[in-house]
């Protein structure tokens, strides 16, 4: 069996900061309220390790429940995929994988709607390079991430949260974080002991791995 | 609604203006996706915040007059003065006229990036008889224009166009009650009509990144003037085409239409500035709206750009948004 790597999707290969962030103002603004400034502080709370609530609650919003709730509909709307882009190394690094001999890629997301996935992923030209796309219910991310990577067995799962540190070691495979996405190095250094990684760098030259 | 935010200003802050139309709104995500944080956003339209989708993401909102009313102009520029607006963006053709008015009359800073600052221009753009008439002169084929109250043998083949409109509106003389007198020859003009498919050719150029690029976009199906199916293509005939409208009329992010005329393709508008449709060839990879705000900053276009792979359909259909929770 050839060697495969596996990706996660948001906060791995595609931005998730601007999406998460003006889903939260559009909501704020259809509210009236008057505390966007209160975006960037939000956004960094949830960079270490607080849930979209949470991190409501702790910025002194008393609705903060009704607030995420609305806010984890409204997330899943395909327009807002729109505020989403590829990282820049994304497709080159997708593209040096693709060319060096052999090597698998599949990207496995936690994701409502896998039709959605799809389109989002031909729209960044990552279908040109990647095996398969496996989209699992982000309400069971970890179990279900789980059970693929012990079926594909890839030499790394690249990610970017403690759900994906989760998934690879319970199921045995070497994890790498990206600190880019949706957790801080910091945070994810708490989680446990993990490989961190600004970019996808690390993966330049594959013969190193 | 929408009430002042006090954010601190960015690095660019940015005027979208007729800010509910479709592709306004395409150009506050490209912001939003593109530059992040380093962007504050200012959107204006007649209507209110309430009606305006991208309200939802922009820093602060405006009501403003509509275009064609004389307050439009003191509004736009005390907006421009209180927010220290540097980039304006028009979307509908009367506004880039009035825009490009006021930046000849120097009212406007004149560090201001705005994509059409000649008048001209934007009037030539705007008004189909002189969109006909320069094009005529230009050698680039255009169906055969001119005003409504100058004799001709009506064969069944003209229509009635508003000489500044947009929507591809046009009127059939068997539908016309009366006389045409009840048409001002100032606003009105006869066109021959030209033959289906309607294609509309997306266009970025920038001459100091030697960047241009460009796609086809056939309008498969239309729904109140704007494209909701689409097959996008390329096309070397309407290439040269475009490359000669965006040189002779320095217009870097703008499109035009054509259609069939005595079977070679004739230019029947030209629109500098994206189109409704324009968000239809971003799904395909292609981004006009973010490589626009590029040209304009003076980067380079070319990142926004993957080019088509093949022949590809795109199709469109409606969001739903809560504009008051």
């Amino acid at each position: 069996m050839n060697p495969t790597i596996v990706f996660d999707l948001d906060g791995t290969l595609i931005t998730c900061e601007s999406k998460q962030k003006y889903v939260l103002l559009s909501l704020l603004n259809a509210m009236d309220d008057n505390t966007a400034e209160n975006l960037e502080a939000w956004w960094e709370l949830k960079r270490e390790g607080m849930n979209t609530e949470k991190a409501l609650t702790e910025l002194g919003y008393s609705d903060a429940k009704s607030i995420a709730d609305q806010w984890k509909r409204e997330i899943e709307k395909y327009v807002w995929g729109a505020l989403d882009k590829p990282f820049e190394d994304s497709l080159p690094t997708l593209s040096y994988l693709k060319g060096s001999d052999k090597i698998g890629i599949i990207i496995l997301t936690g994701r409502k709607c896998k039709y959605q996935v799809r389109q989002i992923v031909n729209s960044y030209g990552f279908n040109e390079y990647i095996d398969d796309l496996i989209v699992v219910d982000p309400y069971r991310a970890v179990e279900k991430k789980s059970e693929y990577l012990r079926k594909i067995k890839p030499f790394v799962y690249v990610g970017d949260t403690e759900i994906d540190y989760l998934s690879a070691t319970s199921s045995g495979v070497r994890f790498v974080a990206l600190t880019r996405g949706q957790r801080s190095r910091n945070f994810l250094r708490k989680v446990g002991n993990m490989q961190t990684e600004d970019d996808l760098k690390f993966l330049n030259n594959i013969n190193h791995l | 609604m929408h009430l002042i935010m006090n954010r601190k200003s960015k690095f660019k802050t940015v005027l979208i203006g007729s800010s509910g139309t479709a592709n306004a709104f395409s150009s506050v995500l490209a912001l939003r996706r593109n530059w992040n944080g380093d962007v504050k956003i200012v959107a204006v339209d007649s209507n209110p915040g309430n009606l305006v989708t991208s309200s939802l993401i922009c820093d602060n909102f405006y009501q403003v007059p509509e275009t064609c009313k004389p307050e439009f102009k003191d509004a736009i520029i005390q907006i421009i003065k209180k927010e220290n607006i540097d980039t304006y963006i028009p979307f509908i053709d009367e506004e880039i006229f009035v825009l490009a008015l006021l930046c000849k009359q120097n009212a406007l800073n004149r560090d201001l990036y705005l994509q059409v600052k000649d008048p001209d221009i934007a009037d030539l753009c705007n008004d189909k008889l002189r969109t006909f008439e320069w094009l005529s002169e230009m050698n680039i084929l255009t169906p055969q224009s001119f005003k409504i109250d100058r004799a001709f043998v009506n064969d069944g083949r003209h229509v009635i166009k508003r000489r500044k409109g947009y929507g591809s509106k046009i009127i059939r003389f068997p539908e016309i009650k009366g006389d045409l007198t009840q048409y001002s020859p100032d606003d009105y003009i006869i066109q021959y009509e030209c033959e289906k498919p309607e294609i509309t050719i997306d266009v970025c150029f920038d001459p100091k990144h030697s960047f241009f690029h460009y796609v086809c976009r056939e309008r498969i199906e239309t729904k109140g003037g704007v494209c909701t199916k689409a097959r996008l293509f390329f096309d070397r005939s309407l290439e040269k085409i475009a490359y000669t409208l965006a040189e002779k009329l320095s217009l870097n992010s703008f499109c035009f239409q054509v259609m069939n005329y005595k079977k070679d393709w004739a230019v029947t508008d030209i629109n500098a500035r994206p189109g409704a449709g324009t968000g239809m060839s971003v799904a395909a990879g292609m981004d006009f709206f973010s490589a626009m705000f590029a040209i304009l900053w003076e980067e380079d276009p070319a990142q926004y750009f993957r080019p088509l792979q093949k022949e590809t359909f795109v199709t469109r259909q409606y969001s739903d948004f809560i504009m008051n929770i």
